[in-house]
């Protein structure tokens, strides 16, 4: 009896130490942010965008209006940003990619860490990437069709619009953040982050065309917090 | 009464008075010495104080540097030095270096045998071509003397490369013994960089103390005339007291010590040695004593208005030192363009130094802006302005035009209609202003005939949109409608507006088939007019005027005031009117064509004396120069009395803004300045200058952005500046217009501008400019752009560039570039609608210089920040491998010529 004891508090003292050394890092030293982003009013109808040229490339699938996607069922709004202010911690890039495919950017939203984005050219068509930063040089950079792959580098924390004036409809968003605490929501407008280091936060709702808006969230260690946002027109 | 005693002279004593007079003689002595050194040398004090302040400032330096030598970090590296020092040294005195230079010895003593050998050989072989040459003259068999040449020469050949080779040897030898003195003299370098600033101060602070006091001065010829016209000479000591004046490091240092400011800009342009400071500041050159006979001012009283407004109120003499921005007017001097007063000055220190243009006279500058603005020179005769084009518009055929009730109302108070106007207020009564409506309205001609029928049914919607889109908001505001709150163009800087606001532009008009007619050819009308032709069509012309009339409520027009306007005695008295108060001076008028300027000639005015100028009633204004000229402009009627009537209008001048103008003012001097003094202007200044004037007549900023100003209309094409006019010569980047486009192409556009986006709505339009105007105008871009030659060469496609051309055509095809997919080329007109268009190729060869286009494709955003034209060249591996060897210069150059050989050869 005594000597199972004593194996109970080997094992449990080795398990705190694996959960020691493991360090913060950990989800179970880190809190979890979870939630869903909806629209408060009626979904917008979904716009389709004919294209005007390319048409043999561009017209293949159709071009839908990203500015404000709301899922008709749950009204969960898809490509707001949102992000934990003030969390401390460090993105490492793992090499982001934007697209663009079938005259559209994909992702329509970016989140990548300072650092280089690789942009490729799926279409094989002339396409060129003009991002409009204003803390990051805005670049206007053709990628003709036979060049499917170049790298552009950003390094200030920005939000900005990118668009290629060859396809005036293409719109697309970088989001560079120095903390890896940013998601960007799901079609259903759901989203998440984990391993947020316990504290009280503010949280911060980006969306292109409803602007953003903050929320305080408190996360404990190994919890999960659930938060409902709202946006509105 | 006792007879007086005789004393003989030997027996009087006069120690009494030898004693008294010899300690008068002593103390005047002391007196005179105290003088001499103290008092009458006030100049002393200050050289000493700034010796001090010298010596502390050097010395606190010397300690820094000190302290910089003993941190430990450098003492740790100059220990290392030192070690290096020592091994260096080690080496040179060991057998090595013996070695080498014994080898050096050995070396020199074998090149001079060799070398000695064979200029003998050379010697002798002189001798033998000399006997073998005489032999040969005198007839002589001289076989044997050439077989000698011969055999020398053939010594000579043999020796020559052993002389070289020694030579050779010797060097290396040489190079080996100076690679270790080398390595000796860099470390002993090394340290003395160390301990060099500390040095140098040391020395400094020698040269400050062993420094003697003296008065310093400056002697300048050229600057002064006499009263026989002849140049005297003008000496400055103003920096036996001002001595940091022209030294950095002084900036925060009290009053006489202090840096100049600007000090690079200002001194480094004119060198206290070569300029003295009276030529700008004035005042007394030669006095030492600051305190009035420099300035030339008895200090403040309390209750002079003097020192608010600029001056001081008692003037010891006529020309006092300038103070503040009054320094600016001596500027015109020797500076006669007013491109002279920028000068490109550093910004910060390190790494955020920036260089920036910087107006060393900015008040001068704006007060010259605003007399040409608002047209001083209608009036008063200047120099320079003599010819200047009239401000207002002609008033020879405004009778289909305005409103008469409006014209009145116009004339009497203009500020009513239009608060930024340029107009004046003449303080006029109704009826005086009525009988100068009365004879403008009978001497009016009537308009010449202009093509086009007007359309009275047209939509004023479709004419808001036309208004909206061809630009009128790029020169006219029309604050009803577009908010606007501040004027705009370059007379932003007098707070006028270029042109009309449209605002209530119905109340003024008369008949909507003027307005017509004006819009679709202004020049026909008014031929002196900065108003365009946008080459409007009837239908729009027509939209256009009804948009327009509805801006306002329309007049009534009773039928007294039609009678009351065509009285003759009206008519005469308003003729009168306008002779009295010289309205021709802006305005052109019937009857009025060689009228003269009415009044006073200002060229001289800064030199005015106080005796020249009246104060009429006016007890209130102290009797200086400086506060004459405030209230005049402020109030032109305060020094009117019953004798005397005053004709200047009012122009409602901002404190600030007389104060500009009063700057301007004291620069019109007469005074004629030696050669030496004066800027030579050159070409490239002096069409500058034009070209900035014409840029502000016309006001070409209002769509474009010229040297960072302008660009008014662009906020209206927020998001879609593609669609807006183009920038023309900005400062920061690198785009000028001529450095883009070929003169020859400049010339004729400007004279009859044809649309390089011919989709879009706005518009470039038909200035109507004569020669010598769009001569100045491509002159002046020419000029920014730093080129002599205008002219440009396209060469026409020959076999040697058939292979380039090719490759061009190739590299802009669908399958690499696709410059087609936002260029139209000819008729050839790409994808999508008309907004998302680039500029068509083929009027690229008679427009764009060929280095433009190379620098362009290199880099579209750095010449035009913000195009939409993407950069294909901003690595090695931007240019697809299989054209020209995947040579990105070499692409580029493929992209210019095949773009060179479009359109019409």
């Amino acid at each position: 009896m005594r000597k199972n004891v004593t194996i109970v508090v080997l094992v449990g003292f080795g398990l705190g130490l694996w959960a020691l050394a493991s360090g913060p890092a950990d989800s179970a030293a880190g809190g979890a942010i979870t939630g869903v982003v909806k629209f408060a009013g009626d979904p917008p109808a979904v716009k389709e965008i004919p294209p005007t040229k390319d048409k043999q490339v561009c017209g293949k699938g159709p071009i839908f209006d990203e500015s404000l996607v709301v899922d008709k069922a749950s009204k969960g709004i898809q490509w707001a940003v949102v992000s934990v202010e003030g969390a401390k911690g460090k993105g490492e890039s793992k090499g982001a990619t934007f697209d663009q495919q079938g005259c559209t950017f994909r992702p329509h939203v970016l989140v990548t860490p300072p650092g280089k984005v690789t942009v490729l050219n799926s279409d094989g068509i002339l396409h060129n990437f003009h991002s409009h930063g204003k803390k990051n040089p805005a670049l206007n950079q053709a990628q003709p069709g036979f060049r499917k792959k170049m790298e552009v580098e950003f390094k200030q924390a920005e939000i900005f619009k990118v668009t290629c004036d060859a396809h005036p409809w293409m719109t697309g968003w970088i989001v560079v953040s120095e903390n890896p605490y940013v998601a960007v929501t799901d079609q259903k407008g759901g989203f998440k982050i984990e391993n947020v280091p316990p504290g009280t936060y503010s949280l911060e709702i980006w969306h292109e065309t409803l602007g953003p808006t903050k929320q305080q969230v408190t996360v404990k260690a190994g919890e999960t917090v659930t938060v409902a946002l709202e946006l509105k027109k | 009464m006792p007879r007086r005693q005789f004393v003989p002279d030997e027996k009087r004593s006069l120690r009494g008075i030898f004693f008294i007079s010899s300690m008068v003689l002593v103390g005047t002595t002391v007196w005179a010495l105290w003088d001499e050194s103290v008092s009458r040398r006030p100049w002393i004090r200050y050289q000493t104080a700034f010796k001090q302040l010298e010596y502390q400032t050097v010395q606190r330096e010397l300690e820094e540097a000190r302290a910089r030598l003993d941190q430990p970090e450098v003492q740790t590296r100059l220990e290392k030095l030192r070690e290096e020092l020592r091994w260096a040294e080690e080496a040179r005195r060991g057998p090595d270096y013996q070695a080498a230079v014994k080898e050096v010895e050995g070396r020199k003593a074998a090149y001079d045998a060799i070398n000695q050998e064979l200029r003998f050989t050379r010697s002798e072989l002189d001798e033998a071509y000399y006997w073998s040459d005489k032999a040969k003259h005198e007839g002589r068999d001289y076989t044997a003397e050439l077989a000698e040449v011969n055999r020398l020469k053939e010594l000579e050949r043999k020796l020559e490369p052993e002389a070289e080779d020694a030579k050779q040897q010797l060097e290396a030898a040489k190079e080996r013994v100076k690679k270790l003195d080398r390595a000796v003299q860099e470390v002993r370098d090394k340290i003395k960089g160390f301990t060099a600033e500390a040095l140098r101060l040391e020395q400094r602070l020698e040269a400050i103390r062993t420094r003697p006091l003296e008065v310093k001065q400056v002697v300048l010829d050229g600057l002064d005339k006499n009263e026989f016209d002849v140049f005297v000479l003008r000496v400055d000591r103003c920096e036996t007291c001002h001595l940091g004046i022209d030294r950095p490091g002084f900036e925060n240092a009290p009053p006489p010590f202090r840096t100049h400011p600007n000090r690079e800009a200002i001194l480094g342009k004119h060198p206290v040695s070569r300029f003295g400071c009276t030529v700008c500041h004035e005042g007394q050159g030669t006095a030492l004593d600051f305190e009035w006979r420099v300035e030339g001012r008895i200090p403040d009283t309390p209750h002079g208005l003097g020192r608010e407004y600029g001056g001081s109120p008692n003037i010891l003499w006529d020309f006092p030192l300038l103070r503040g921005e009054m320094v600016e007017s001596s500027c015109r001097k020797c500076h006669l363009d007013r491109t002279e007063f920028a000068a490109a000055i550093k910004i910060g220190e390190g790494q955020g130094a920036k260089v920036e243009w910087i107006d060393l006279a900015p008040t001068l500058t704006k007060g010259l802006g605003m007399f040409e603005i608002l047209g001083c020179y209608g009036c008063h005769p200047v120099e320079g302005y003599k010819e200047a084009a009239k401000v207002g518009p002609e008033l020879t055929r405004i009778v289909n035009k305005v409103e008469p009730g409006w014209l009145i109302q116009w004339i009497q108070n203009p500020q009513s209609y239009l608060p930024h106007t340029r107009m004046p207020n003449f303080g006029l009564s109704k009826e005086q202003a009525t009988a100068i409506a009365a004879y403008l309205l009978a001497r009016s001609e009537p308009d010449p005939p202009v093509a086009g029928r007007y359309n009275p049914g047209a939509s004023p919607e479709r004419g808001k949109q036309i208004f909206e889109r061809v630009g009128c908001l790029g020169c006219h505001a029309m604050r009803a409608v577009y908010e606007e709150k501040e004027p705009r163009s370059l007379f932003k800087m007098v707070g006028r507006d270029h042109a009309p606001d449209l605002s209530n532009v119905a109340t003024k008009i008369k008949d909507p088939q003027w307005l017509f007619r004006w819009l679709k050819n202004p020049k026909a009308i008014r031929p002196q007019t900065p108003m365009p032709n946008l080459r409007l069509t009837d239908e729009e012309a027509s939209a256009l005027t009804a948009f327009l009339m509805m801006r306002g409520e329309r007049q009534a027009r009773p039928q007294t005031l039609v009678e009351e306007l065509k009285r003759k005695e009206r008519i005469e008295e308003g003729r009168g009117l306008i002779g009295l108060r010289g309205c021709f001076g802006c305005h052109e008028i019937r009857g009025f064509e060689t009228a003269q300027r009415i009044a006073p000639d200002l060229s001289d005015f800064g030199h005015k004396r106080l005796l020249q100028l009246s104060f009429g009633d006016a007890v209130q204004v102290h009797h200086t120069w400086e506060d004459w000229t405030f209230w005049k402009l402020k109030n032109p009627q305060i020094y009117a009395t019953d004798r005397e009537q005053l004709r200047m209008p009012n122009f409602g001048f901002s404190d600030d803004e007389v104060k500009t103008l009063r700057v301007l003012a004291k620069s019109f001097a007469a005074t004629e300045v030696s050669r030496r003094y004066r800027e030579e202007t050159t070409a490239e200044r002096i069409a500058v200058g034009k070209g900035q004037r014409l840029v502000r007549s016309y006001n070409c900023v209002g769509c474009h952005v010229i040297e960072g100003k302008g660009g008014d209309i662009r906020v209206r094409y927020d998001g879609r500046l593609n669609e807006a006019p183009p920038p023309l010569v900005l400062i920061e980047g690198t785009l000028s217009e001529g450095e883009k486009v070929q003169a020859r192409w400049l010339f004729e556009f400007l004279h009859r501008p044809t649309p390089i986006r011919p989709w879009l709505q706005i518009r470039m339009p038909t200035f109507g400019l004569s020669d010598r105007e769009v001569a100045g105008l491509a002159s002046y871009f020419v000029a920014r752009a730093g080129r002599k030659v205008p002219f440009e060469f396209v060469p026409p496609v020959d076999e040697l560039r058939r292979e380039m051309v090719e490759a061009g055509r190739r590299l802009a095809s669908k399958e690499y570039f696709s410059c087609g997919s936002c260029h139209v080329e000819g008729d050839k007109k790409p994808e999508g609608p008309p907004e998302g268009w680039a500029p068509d190729f083929s009027l690229a060869r008679r427009r764009l210089r060929s280095e433009w286009v190379v620098t362009w494709l290199k880099d579209p955003q750095k010449v035009q920040p913000g195009t939409q034209m993407p950069s294909f060249f901003l690595d090695e591996t931007s240019g697809p491998d299989e054209i020209l060897g995947g040579d990105e210069q070499k692409q580029i150059l493929a992209l210019r010529e095949y773009l060179l050989s479009l359109g019409r050869q």
